[in-house]
């Protein structure tokens, strides 16, 4: 899994800088879909997950928790985006939302498939979360340590220390 | 003095070439300017060789002053390599060497004239000359010409150094790097100040003013003190430049070892409250990376974790205990500081772990999260900094304990209920 998870990355790291922002991450994988991916911060306390991705025919749409803190909406972001890259359709359909979910109000009935980030015991849900986990290990890297292989000026110039 | 420091520090240049050189690790490859900064490191050492006494002696006994055209040759040739590195710092190769053509063209074009300017005065019209050292203001055009070519090359080049240095200083996100430019920008400085002797030498000497009296070799390194333009300002500049490029590079795996360090110590410190918080909520955890041991995927997981188990806790989060340990901490004096809350936050987590564990019937209105938004820039140093000094409270705190203890006492389990 974590092989198959490393070269779905490898994909997608070409298409971004050394250091990346969620929003150019978002950029890029909707680029490499072909389909716009909207992202939204929503009030999600009380619900059964913190980060939804709800697959349609035309679009992606992430939602996730507000109320926590930035680290984790940005593990939350990227484990639905590691959903969209790794292909996965969802494990549930609208009907399974419980009616009396404040979500099922806020999801489009014409939604394809839904992926909801609870726990990891599906196999969909620990390959995203591994993803995840891969993605934002990448950033805070990026952080900490210049380009290997440094590609614009700027990277350049941080490399060359090392 | 002079011996030692123009063969000593030739010597640190060769040995910090030698660490560019070096092969790397797991068949990194070498960075794009390794080249470049090699060439400019072993520029330098030729360069500065070539100030030794015992090669200036050699090089005027073949024709008077013969080591200034040799020294200076080389100085511009050290210069524009200078040039050539930040070429290939800021550029692609293919793009690097097309612009660097023009000035290695400007360069051989400068040295030619330099050259021809030389051999065209007579030995004893040249600098080291009695004429020309007392009638310095009816010195030969040529030699001026000479001057102007070497400062405008070397001018351009040092300009050029001091500006990117001192622009990037500011830009890199390491603190180290930045002192680093920072020095090589101050010893572009020292060689333009340097360079600006030189000028107004050259201009005083025409208007048969004598600004720098001495002889034509420095005794020491501020003595005739001329020599503090001439000898020791490139002398300091290039080895602050040297010192800039090269410390942080050595300093380098030393500031990594560190850092795995701190991660593996804050991992170890969340460890309290990780063991709580999944014990209650262990869907939290990701099993599939158990085997990954480094620290900061580790530390990564961890804070992940921690926050997921923390906001599954959510409904269990009281605001009565948020209130008692709000005032606990005002009563000591502690509000409004990080460690204050810090400790509301723990207290608010403990009681949110134990209702779970006892199965409290959750909160009608639960208590927000602390966000310590201020503290928390959204990577993972400021997020896992808040939540070790929430897990050391948690361990340690007699608030958090009574927090736990009022929770035990309190709460009604959701089945009672």
């Amino acid at each position: 899994m974590h092989a198959a998870c490393e070269n779905r990355l490898s994909d997608l790291l070409p298409l971004l800088p050394h250091r990346f922002s969620e929003e150019e991450l978002v950029q890029a994988v909707s680029t490499l879909i072909g389909r716009p991916i909207y992202v939204e911060a929503r009030d999600m306390r009380g619900n059964f997950a913190c980060g939804l991705r709800e697959r349609y025919s035309d679009r992606e749409v992430i939602s996730f928790e507000i109320h926590t803190s930035p680290l984790h909406r940005s593990q939350i972001i990227c484990h639905e985006l590691a959903h969209i890259l790794c292909g996965h359709k969802g494990s549930i359909s609208y009907a399974d939302i419980p009616s009396d979910e404040e979500l099922a109000d806020m999801i489009d009935w014409s939604v394809l498939g839904i992926s909801a980030r609870t726990s990891y015991e599906e196999q969909d849900e620990q390959e995203a979360e591994l993803m995840a986990s891969l993605i934002v290990q990448r950033m805070y890297r990026a952080t900490v340590m210049p380009a290997q292989r440094p590609a614009a000026a700027d990277e350049r110039w941080n490399a060359m220390f090392t | 003095m002079i011996r030692l420091i123009t063969l000593g520090l030739p010597a640190l240049l060769v040995a910090a070439a030698l660490f560019w050189i070096r092969p790397r690790r797991n068949g990194q490859a070498r960075p794009a300017h390794s080249g470049s900064t090699i060439t400019m490191l072993l520029a330098w050492a030729v360069a500065i060789v070539g100030f030794h006494p015992g090669v200036q002696e050699a090089a005027d006994s073949v024709t008077r002053d013969l080591a200034k055209l040799a020294s200076n040759a080389l100085m511009l040739i050290a210069s524009v390599s200078v040039v050539s590195w930040l070429m290939f710092l800021n550029h692609e190769q293919v793009e690097a060497r097309r612009r660097l053509r023009p000035r290695l063209a400007f360069l051989g074009v400068a040295v030619a004239v330099m050259t021809a300017a030389f051999f065209s005065v007579p030995a004893d019209r040249r600098w080291s000359s009695e004429f020309t050292n007392t009638h310095w203001g009816q010195a030969p055009v040529l030699l001026h010409v000479y001057t102007l070519a070497y400062v405008l090359v070397m001018g351009h080049a040092t300009y050029d150094c001091l500006t990117q240095t001192w622009r990037r200083s500011s830009q890199s996100p390491w603190r180290v790097h930045r002192a680093g430019l920072r020095g090589a920008a101050i010893g572009c400085f020292f060689v333009l100040l340097y360079l600006a002797y030189k000028v107004v030498n050259a201009g005083a000497s025409i208007a048969g003013v004598e600004l720098f009296p001495g002889g034509p070799r420095c005794t020491t390194l501020v003595t005739p003190y001329r020599c503090a333009f001439s000898f020791t300002a490139p002398l300091l500049g290039v080895l602050l430049i040297t010192a800039g490029l090269t410390v942080p590079a050595l300093l380098w795996p030393a500031a990594k070892m560190l850092r795995r360090r701190w991660e593996r110590k804050t991992a170890q410190d969340l460890l309290p409250l990780w063991t709580d918080v999944t014990a209650v909520r262990p869907q939290v955890i990701l099993r599939a990376v158990v085997v990954e041991t480094d620290p900061d995927v580790v530390l990564h997981r961890r804070v992940v974790e921690v926050c997921d188990g923390i906001l599954d806790l959510d409904n269990h989060r009281s605001r009565a205990i948020e209130r008692m340990a709000t005032e606990a901490v005002e009563r000591r004096g502690q509000a409004g500081t990080a460690t204050g809350a810090a400790i509301v936050e723990a207290a608010v987590v403990a009681a949110a772990i134990e209702a779970a564990r006892t199965d409290a019937r959750e909160q009608d209105d639960p208590a927000p999260q602390a966000t310590g938004e201020s503290a928390r820039a959204g990577d993972l140093r400021a997020e896992a900094l808040w939540l070790r000094s929430v897990s050391q409270q948690y361990a340690n705190n007699d608030i958090v304990r009574t927090a736990v203890a009022v929770q035990r006492q309190a709460a009604p389990t959701a089945t009672a209920a």
